[in-house]
């Protein structure tokens, strides 16, 4: 029967004879560990209260104006409500949630749909996506005419570093008639800025995507 | 409570001023100088950061092992960071749309590790808000003063100003003024001094 000692005499293991080094890295890995923890939930908390909502402000509504034009002021047209936020749940459309679209996790989505109503009763749907640059997120205004093909296209914001190296307007004229999936090379090549035209034309083809699925376009609504 | 350590740390924004003096910060000093707006925004970003950064690192100054306090304060900071990131990108859009992409660089800019290294991890957490507050306004003011003048510049018809080039020369001519004011500040406080008079 052992009496719990060791056969050379030394004295049974025990916490006060525990490596510092060991416990001195454990401790470091504790203490960074809850930092990481504690800071994580703190963001998680803040994402939940300071989420962007997407909404139809003044600026967009320029915007909107300028691509799809109501015939109207700027002012009048946010005002009279000629340019409007298209609620899906409401239905009417193929598709009822934009969240339901869009792929989880994906940098490609779309944000919004849009109406434009021209003074003549003629309704253009605008759609607003986005797709990641070079640096950060690349958010599009995508107009469509009633054959379902751009007829206009703005960029709404961007924070890329090599901007400067694209000519925006050429970019816009060049998805002028297009629809389904395009191609970087249709848009711009050579630029020197190659992820801020991927996401430009991400950013594009999720709108048309999304524009082929809503199957609004070739029925046009009219104004009452 | 040591008054004049409370005075050297309030005025520490002023007489260790974060760009004239300290040359810290200097990435968005001259990139984000251009307009007072972004300045001013920049600048309050940053003095945001600074507070509740020298904050926290300083409550758990005990805590915090020597061997990871670096990768800690990295965490703290980029977490008010990411805060002012989503604070702006929620309430002031168009704020975020010139200034975004610089708000990220907040976290490696030298003046709020600088302050969270050298005071925060050895000072209590009253001293450390007001250091983070005092530093953070130097350097929005130190901004704003230089947006400004390029501003003026640039509108009168320099052009040079609005480059990168221009902001250091403004930069520097700036400097010069600074401590040349401040060399005639502690002449005036040594004279004082001389005479009997309680120096700063």
């Amino acid at each position: 029967m052992t009496d719990g000692k060791l056969s050379s005499g030394n004295t049974a293991y025990s916490p006060a004879n525990k490596n510092p080094a060991m416990r001195n890295t454990f401790k470091c890995v504790l203490v960074l560990g809850v930092i990481a923890v504690v800071c994580v939930l703190l963001l998680a908390v803040a994402n939940k209260f300071l989420q962007v909502e997407i909404k139809l402000d003044r600026a967009t509504s320029d915007m909107i104006n300028s691509i799809a034009p109501t015939g109207a002021s700027d002012a009048e047209a946010y005002d009279k409500g000629y340019i409007k936020m298209v609620d899906l749940s409401k239905g009417g459309y193929a598709i009822s949630n934009i969240d339901d679209f869009n792929k989880k996790g994906s940098n490609r989505k779309v944000r919004a749909l849009y109406t434009s109503a021209a003074t003549d009763g003629k309704i253009t749907y605008v759609v607003e996506s986005e797709d990641k640059g070079n640096d950060a997120a690349i958010v599009m205004l995508v107009a469509y005419g009633d054959d379902g093909k751009i007829s206009a296209v703005k960029v709404k914001s961007q924070m890329e570093s090599y901007w400067d190296k694209l000519d925006e307007k050429k970019i816009s004229k060049a998805f002028i008639g297009l629809s389904g999936t395009i191609r970087d090379a249709q848009i711009a090549t050579d630029t020197g800025a190659t992820h801020s035209v991927h996401g430009i034309v991400g950013a594009v083809n999720i709108a048309n995507s999304f524009i082929e699925q809503l199957g609004v376009t070739g029925n046009v609504q009219r104004r009452a | 409570m040591d008054i004049k350590k409370l005075k050297e740390t309030a005025l520490g924004g002023i007489l260790n001023n974060p760009v004239f003096v300290l040359v810290l910060g200097m990435c968005p000093t001259i990139g984000m100088s251009t307009n007072v707006t972004n300045a001013l925004g920049l600048g309050l970003a940053t003095a945001f950061v600074l507070v509740f950064s020298n904050v926290f690192v300083s409550l758990l100054r005990k805590v915090i092992p020597d061997k990871v306090r670096l990768p800690s304060y990295i965490i703290i900071i980029a977490t008010f960071v990411t805060l002012v990131q989503l604070f702006l990108a929620k309430f002031l859009p168009s704020l975020n749309a010139s200034i975004g992409r610089f708000i990220p660089l907040i976290v490696v800019n030298c003046i709020i590790l600088g302050r969270a290294e050298a005071f925060a991890s050895k000072n209590s957490v009253g001293y450390s808000a007001l250091d983070g507050l005092s530093m953070g306004l130097g350097f929005t003011c130190s901004l704003v003063i230089l947006g400004g003048i390029r501003m003026l510049l640039i509108a009168a018809g320099f052009s040079v100003f609005s480059t990168a080039a221009g902001g250091f020369i403004t930069l520097g001519l700036l400097m010069a003024l600074f401590n040349f004011i401040m060399l005639l500040y502690r002449n005036h406080v040594k004279a004082g001094l001389l005479k009997g008079g309680e120096a700063l």
